[in-house]
């Protein structure tokens, strides 16, 4: 079995625990080993994109000394391997030594549907879904990590699931961290429009694989449209899961 | 345009409130997306000529003294008359000295960001010359006293009985909802500015190092006539715009066209180099090139700010922006909108005045993905939220308390150690519990802006730390007795 070291995000750890287990669930599934080192904390994402990059130097650090020795990463968000891959060399810029260590690291750092398609190769997990969903491409994976195809192709791979279209699935959800409280008139527009979309979409389920844009739809749904249900592709792939008869 | 950047958050609530603005500033957007998608699509092979174009404008830049000094040597040579000002003011009095030397008391312009940048117009019209707007649209915005609502499109905002109620009180004519009626009486009526004017003005789009020739594009032929009517030619471009030779020119000029309206290429590119020559039919008398700085070599200076002089004001970064489709081109409070505007207000105007702009950012990247000049519209917010944070004397930045710095503060260092995360985590989701209904939190002492138009979900039982450790233990019992399992990462 592959060991793979799970790269848990502070949000999925403190609030939304169910998507690191279902991303348990699912590596298991696909035949992967995870194991989880608990002196992982936050990689310092909200810290560096409000400009407080320096207090993010010792994060990333950390990280780099907790995940130096594993051959394998893997995380349920798109934004926190953005932060490892592409904001780390920023915040270590004035430290060559500890920058290349940090890029060593970030070259095995994957995002769980990159993790589970092109590294495992493994596009059908065994789930079963009778039912539309629609995709939202999260701003970190499509853009910040070029990943499009990946979480469409686990989707397809789940038997009975019409994979639905969404206008303006590319565009953001209007989260952006400090931004949604900051300037919550335009993040609130931005949120509803996604969600409109949504509605329109015909899906009974919206997917997504970001925790940041899982917080900021679901909150939203939860006040506008409760009938509504988004969920982490991780999620809906550990909840559809068939039983193996083996 | 006086800047007014500053009253930013204030005109996002005025916009978001005016649902026809709202309407209007999604669907431009919308068509600008769609056109230059599809224009796109017409290269063989389009993420190359991004990337070719990208390291033209890096290049350029990055030889722009160089580059600017060839330029006006071999404009001079082709017989313009090459002026350097090194502010808004100088320019205007350069351009002003010009007009008023020749005794001229009407000019004709093309549509220019980098005079509206500078306030050219007004500038002009206190010297008693009065000036017109060649382009329709900017035209209408300038009879209407309006700033220009979108970049491409500045009267975009404004109905045919908006422009008929106008037209009928500026030229006489009956009013009238039929576009081509009212194209054809803004026709009619410029042709004669266009045939009397002493002075065409207008911007540069790419001059050309080269061959000392300045490109403009534009699909109205305003340009064209500004250009070759009047005795007198008058260009007003910024540093930035230089490139080393035609061939550059060409293909930035095609990625812009498509970028920005979504064409191929647009109705006219004019070419020009120096006034009209012996011999020749066309052209000017007189060829007047100035070149502005206006505070673009001040940021130049710092090897990563300046890849803002990338940009060349297509447009393409307001089509996706989220907020900018939301809240169009007038609420950002200056002439250069959108992620373009929040890129160059600050540098132009001054971060701190400025900062709202590049605050109010979701760092979705659709900007910096389909720019042409290849600027990372993050990299460089980011850098204006340090230089708030810290400071920057040698931009004249203000260090400024920033809102939430205490709490960035607290929050990295209880990061810093799993133990006082861990207790950090065991109070926050206690506090969190305490407020939790039902699934759901409504509404916290803190955090309001999240809570204003959404609930967040409840914390789940417990943490995943606790569950993993939990099934760790559990599997341990399992496997007691059994061989020893073999575990990862410890």
């Amino acid at each position: 079995m592959e060991g793979v070291s799970l790269f848990i995000p502070c949000s999925v750890d403190l609030l939304l625990a169910d998507l690191g287990q279902a991303m348990v669930k699912i590596i298991r599934r696909a035949g992967g080993n995870p194991y989880y080192r608990p002196e992982q904390t936050c990689c310092g994402h909200p810290a560096i994109t409000s400009g407080h990059v320096d207090l993010a130097v010792d994060l990333a650090k950390r990280f780099v000394e907790i995940f130096e020795k594993d051959e394998c990463i893997v995380c349920p968000a798109g934004s926190c391997v953005y932060t490892v891959k592409h904001l780390y060399p920023r915040v270590l810029k004035d430290e060559p030594a500890w920058q290349k260590r940090a890029s060593d690291v970030a070259s095995r750092v994957y995002e769980l549907s990159e993790y589970l398609v092109d590294v495992l190769g493994v596009e059908d997990l065994g789930a079963q879904y009778p039912g539309k969903v629609a995709y939202h491409e999260s701003c970190s994976l499509l853009r910040h990590l070029g990943i499009d195809q990946q979480p469409k192709r686990l989707i397809s791979g789940v038997k009975g699931t019409e994979l639905v279209p969404l206008v303006e699935a590319d565009t953001c959800c209007g989260f952006g961290g400090e931004f949604a409280l900051k300037f919550p008139e335009l993040s609130g527009a931005i949120v509803g429009d996604k969600v409109q979309n949504f509605v329109n979409s015909g899906a009974d389920i919206l997917l997504l694989a970001d925790p940041g844009c899982l917080l900021n739809i679901a909150g939203y749904i939860m006040r506008h449209n409760p009938e509504k249900k988004v969920m982490h592709l991780a999620q809906f792939l550990a909840a559809n899961l068939r039983e193996v008869t083996a | 345009m006086i800047p007014q950047t500053e009253r930013y958050r204030e005109m996002v609530l005025k916009s978001l409130n005016n649902e026809r603005q709202r309407q209007l500033a999604a669907r431009v957007a919308g068509v600008f997306k769609f056109l230059r998608s599809y224009a796109l699509q017409s290269y063989a092979d389009p993420a190359q000529v991004m990337r070719d174009v990208a390291d033209i404008r890096a290049r350029s830049v990055e030889n722009m003294s160089e580059l600017l000094e060839r330029f006006e040597e071999r404009a001079t040579a082709a017989g313009a008359k090459v002026y350097w000002a090194s502010n808004a003011q100088e320019a205007n009095q350069i351009i002003t000295d010009i007009v008023t030397a020749k005794g001229i008391k009407l000019a004709v312009k093309g549509k220019s960001m980098v005079s509206e940048e500078t306030e050219l117009n007004h500038f002009l019209e206190k010297a008693g010359v009065e000036v017109y707007e060649g382009d329709l649209g900017e035209f209408i915005v300038q009879q209407l006293h309006q700033p220009p609502f979108h970049i491409v499109g500045p009267a975009i905002h404004l109905s045919a009985e908006e422009i008929s109620d106008l037209f009928v009180n500026l030229m006489g004519i009956e009013p009238t909802l039929d576009p081509v009626a009212l194209g054809r009486a803004a026709r009619v009526y410029l042709r004669d500015k266009f045939a009397t004017a002493g002075v065409g003005i207008t911007g540069v789009n790419v001059a050309v190092a080269e061959t000392g020739s300045i490109c403009l594009v534009e699909n109205e032929g305003n340009i064209r006539l500004a250009t070759s009517k009047p005795p007198v030619h008058i260009a007003l471009m910024s540093i930035e715009k230089v490139v080393a030779d035609v061939g550059d020119a060409l293909e930035a000029i095609g990625l812009l066209t498509k970028s920005c309206t979504g064409q191929k290429i647009s109705s006219y590119v004019s070419m020009i180099t120096g006034p009209r020559k012996d011999g020749e039919s066309d052209g000017p008398d007189e060829l007047h090139i100035v070149i502005l700085d206006n505070g673009r070599t001040a940021f130049y200076q710092d090897p990563e700010l300046r890849q803002a002089l990338r940009c060349i004001r297509c447009g393409a970064c307001l089509g996706v922006c989220p907020i900018y489709t939301r809240i169009g081109g007038p609420t950002y409070g200056w002439i250069y909108s959108g992620p373009m505007g929040a890129v160059l207000n600050p540098l132009l105007l001054g971060i701190n005045r400025s900062q709202d702009l590049f605050e109010a950012c979701t760092q979705c990247g659709f900007c910096q993905e389909v720019c042409p000049g290849g600027i990372k519209h993050l990299d460089m917010f980011n850098r204006y939220r340090q230089m708030v944070i810290h400071g920057f004397p040698a931009l004249n930045v203000k260090k400024e308390p920033k809102e939430g710095t205490r709490f960035m503060k607290l929050f990295a260092w209880g990061m810093r150690s799993p133990w006082r995360y861990r207790v950090g985590a065991r109070l926050g989701r206690a506090f969190l519990k305490k407020y939790t209904q039902g699934g759901s939190i409504k509404a916290l002492p803190i955090l309001k802006g999240w809570f204003q138009y959404r609930d967040l979900p409840a914390p789940a039982p417990y943490t995943f730390r606790e569950w993993w450790a939990s099934q760790e233990s559990q599997k341990t019992r399992l496997n007691a007795g059994k061989e020893r399992s073999v575990t990862h990462g410890q």
